[in-house]
């Protein structure tokens, strides 16, 4: 089942600049929320920061509360909180050396499973998870770069699904497809909301308005606007929202 | 003026850069091939007069006019090998190192030393070998050696110093600058997306390491060892000065033995009738044979993980 | 929770590339600390101006051995600057993609493998033996051929690093082609340039093998181009494989002044770059 994050006044660096100002946010479970906000706005710095891996970064650093499901996430050791929050990224990033199979389970092995029998009903089970099964189950010892942009990009999502995640962050997964591949992942998202906790961030509001429950508007470095999508799109309560959503800029 | 002279509708000024330019660049073609030719020929009545027994025959005899390459073959083997080994574990681990866990500044003071590993002459190494290495190794390094591991026939018999052991290392420290360099590029090419994709699943720094960067990098790393192992055979002064220069076959690395380039080098000015020279020649030309074939597959490892000939770093 | 065994070895490993790292750096200050203790007590005046004495009698020192370097790097770059600088040229300028240049690129590349003796065979075989005498002039082009290579590949990074709007902008303006690269490109990429070119000189100076066929040696000063001349490297390998203590203790002398060459050369490669970027 998916668990909630919550944000205290997160604020994130890159270098000299200050990247993401004072966030304060609820990320409630079993839900999808959606982060929207022109180029360079933090939405990805954000999603980032949810994981730690903003802080990989050299010369990268953050401050702040995030909790998750109530305990601080930089309280714990990074390697098992990246287990328990996974992530998709922009660009789908399967490894090379690895086939379809080894891809999915590549987490699942680094957490010591070995037993093959587990690993195999794990990787059917997040491969059809990621509706990605019925097109790969008789070529699972292909190179995961034999798939296609699509398929590579549910690859992804398997793997992370894999190591049973309680919350899925998404950065912009979809923006370097085509609108088909696109509408897979979309769908799927709205099926896995159901086990999961969802994060995605997206350029594309139209995407926003299809799949997320509520959308959260960033700009500048600032959580400008927070709630529920159909209110966000309809009736938005900052002007800046207004003006993104339609169309003044971004 | 030449800007304004035109033969046709092409200036003078092209004309001549253009041919003179493509000339030497022609010229490099034509000087490799250079090589070949004139090591063939010098090397043809020891290639005729002994055919491909030349290479498996032990005996290096001028006073009877018989000559194998085969002790020769056996010390540049070794000593590369025991080079290859040593600088190719600590040259991928200095470059990933470097490229992984070193602050900026480290990175750029400790890239600079290493690469100054690679400027210092052979036949300074060659003299530090001789007077520094060779006596540590016989009076200390290598009876510690036959103490604990003697039951392995490498380390048996009389410490002597001037022998396999001390090339090896010799070499090892030469070729070191060439893995760490090369090793250290490719790496720098693996994408941040594959690092970020096995950190985003819970790997540690090792494991992100083990499972997304060497096996990304793997060709270009092999490539970078080729290379190093391609520059360990041709190497010819330090050898030559701790190898200790006895054409023996011995399995001990406590024994002197013989290099390829060492015989060419102590032997070529010597060499008082046509035969033996020729000999001296046919065991360059199989050096310059095995170099050419190493280098020519390692540079298309290396640049087919570079994705497009790349050059310039590479020694 | 995390698996301490998965953490200790991640420690573990990422001591063992710390390790490999201080393990490669014991060699550069073994030999280059040895070279200055060894070497600077035996650098004095007499050393720079003197000729060898006989063999084993004390005293003497490289001068002829030191000029006799410069000379033949000097020779070097006259055959090794210009092949490669032009070389270089026409890859970048003139002909970036078709098979002639990438076999070029090829052959250059493996040329730098050449084992540097084998050089020194060709040229024996090729000049020395037809001329019947060892030579400064077969020393500086079996050098000089060492050298282009290096030349070829440091040249071409840098002029490929000029953007083609330089290039544009002068075929925009009219400007020949050879002029544009002569009177813009080139001077562009100067300072980069001629790093490559001492870089390759500083290789070229402390190169051993190749001069043992070609230059040989020579106790006193060559009189002309066209007999032995005496080098620093050849020199300190005789002095160290004789055995005569007073010889051992100028080759380390003359390793010491080999090795600052070299060290300087490197150094203000890095200098120059630095400045470049600023």
């Amino acid at each position: 089942m998916g668990q909630s994050l919550s944000v205290r006044n997160l604020e994130a660096w890159y270098g000299s600049q200050k990247t993401l100002t004072g966030i304060d946010m609820e990320i409630p479970s079993n839900h999808v929320t959606a982060i929207i906000g022109p180029s360079g706005c933090g939405k990805s710095t954000f999603v980032r920061c949810l994981n730690r891996l903003h802080e990989t970064l050299p010369g990268a650093k953050m401050k702040g509360e995030v909790l998750l499901d109530g305990s601080n996430i930089f309280a714990q050791d990074q390697v098992q909180l990246r287990r328990n929050i996974g992530m998709v990224f922009q660009k789908a990033n399967p490894f090379p050396s690895m086939s379809i199979f080894d891809n999915v389970i590549a987490g699942l092995k680094l957490n010591g499973v070995r037993n093959k029998e587990k690993l195999r009903q794990i990787a059917e089970k997040s491969l059809r998870m990621a509706a990605l099964w019925d097109e790969v189950s008789e070529r699972l010892d292909n190179s995961g770069m034999s798939l296609s942009g699509g398929q590579q990009q549910r690859l992804c999502i398997a793997r992370a699904l894999a190591v049973e995640p309680s919350v899925l962050l998404m950065d912009e997964p979809a923006s370097a497809l085509d609108p088909i591949a696109t509408l897979h992942i979309e769908e799927l998202i709205s099926e896995l909301k159901n086990q999961y906790t969802i994060v995605i961030v997206t350029h594309n509001m139209q995407q926003a308005a299809r799949i997320a429950d509520s959308t959260a508007f960033f700009l500048n470095g600032e959580l400008v606007e927070h709630g529920p999508t159909s209110e966000m799109f309809t009736n938005p309560r900052d002007k800046r929202t207004e003006d993104y959503i339609s169309g003044r800029f971004g | 003026m030449a800007s304004r002279t035109k033969i046709g509708n092409i200036s003078l000024g092209d004309l001549v850069l253009r041919y003179t330019s493509f000339l030497m660049a022609g010229s490099l073609i034509g000087i490799m091939a250079w090589i070949g030719v004139t090591m063939f020929r010098s090397a043809g009545e020891s290639i005729t007069k002994f055919g491909p027994g030349f290479i498996t025959n032990r005996v290096w005899d001028p006073v009877r006019e018989e000559f194998g390459a085969l002790t020769f073959i056996y010390g540049t083997l070794v000593t590369s090998l025991i080079a290859l080994v040593i600088a190719g574990l600590i040259g991928v681990g200095v470059a990933i190192f470097l490229n992984e866990i070193a602050a900026p500044k480290i990175k750029v003071t400790v890239s600079f030393l290493v690469e100054l590993l690679a400027a210092i002459p052979s036949v300074v190494y060659g003299l530090w070998g001789i007077f520094i290495l060779a006596p540590l190794l016989r009076n200390h390094i290598e009876p510690w050696l036959g103490k604990w591991f003697g039951f392995l026939p490498i380390f048996q018999g009389t410490p002597s110093g001037l022998d396999m052991l001390a090339g090896g290392l010799i070499l090892a420290i030469m070729i070191l600058p060439t893995v760490a360099a090369i090793s250290r590029e490719v790496i720098a090419t693996v994408p941040i997306a594959q690092r970020e994709a096995a950190l985003a699943l819970g790997a540690t720094k090792w494991e992100m390491i083990r499972i997304a960067v060497l096996p990304y990098a793997k060709s270009g790393i092999l490539g970078g060892i080729m290379l190093g192992l391609g520059r360990a055979l041709g190497e010819t002064m330090a050898v030559t000065m701790v190898i200790g220069n006895r054409p023996d076959i011995l399995p001990s690395l406590f024994s002197p033995a013989y290099s390829m380039a060492s015989v060419i080098a102590n032997e070529f000015t010597e060499a008082t009738y046509d035969l033996y020279l020729s000999a001296l020649v046919e065991i360059g030309l199989i050096l310059f044979a095995i170099t050419f074939l190493l280098n020519a597959l390692a540079r298309l490892l290396v640049w087919s993980v570079a994705r497009g000939p790349k050059g310039g770093h590479l020694h | 929770m995390i698996n301490s065994w998965r953490k200790n070895w991640n420690t573990g490993m990422m001591g063992v590339f710390t390790l490999s790292a201080i393990l490669s750096l014991i060699p550069l200050f073994a030999v280059l600390g040895y070279v200055i203790y060894n070497g600077l007590g035996s650098l004095n005046w007499d050393f720079f101006v003197h000729l060898p004495k006989g063999l084993g009698m004390p005293g003497g020192g490289m001068a002829n051995a030191i000029v006799g370097t410069l000379i033949l790097v000097a020779l070097a770059s006259l055959v090794g600057v210009p092949i490669g600088f032009l070389a270089a040229i026409y890859l970048v300028e003139y002909d970036r993609s078709s098979w002639f240049s990438t076999l070029t690129r090829f052959t250059t590349d493996v040329l730098t493998g050449v084992p540097s003796i084998i050089i020194g065979i060709v040229v024996y075989t090729a000049i020395v033996v037809p001329m019947k005498h060892f030579s400064a002039w077969a020393a500086g082009i079996a050098l000089g051929i060492i050298m282009i290579p290096v030349v070829v590949r440091a040249t071409e990074e840098m002029l490929k690093l000029v953007p083609h709007t330089v290039r544009e902008a002068g075929l925009a303006l009219g400007i020949p082609r050879w002029r544009i690269i002569i009177s813009i490109v080139v001077p562009t990429s100067a300072k980069g340039i001629i790093t490559g070119i001492m870089l390759a000189v500083a290789r070229v100076s402390g190169e051993t093998a190749p001069l043992l066929f070609t230059a040989l040696g020579n106790r006193y000063w060559a009189k002309s181009l066209n007999e032995p001349i005496a080098s620093l490297p050849v020199q300190i390998y005789s002095y160290a494989v004789s055995p005569y203590e007073d010889w051992h203790r100028q080759a380390w002398a003359g390793a010491l002044v080999l090795v600052f060459i070299v060290v300087i050369l490197n150094l203000g490669t890095r200098y120059i770059f630095k400045e470049r970027q600023k």
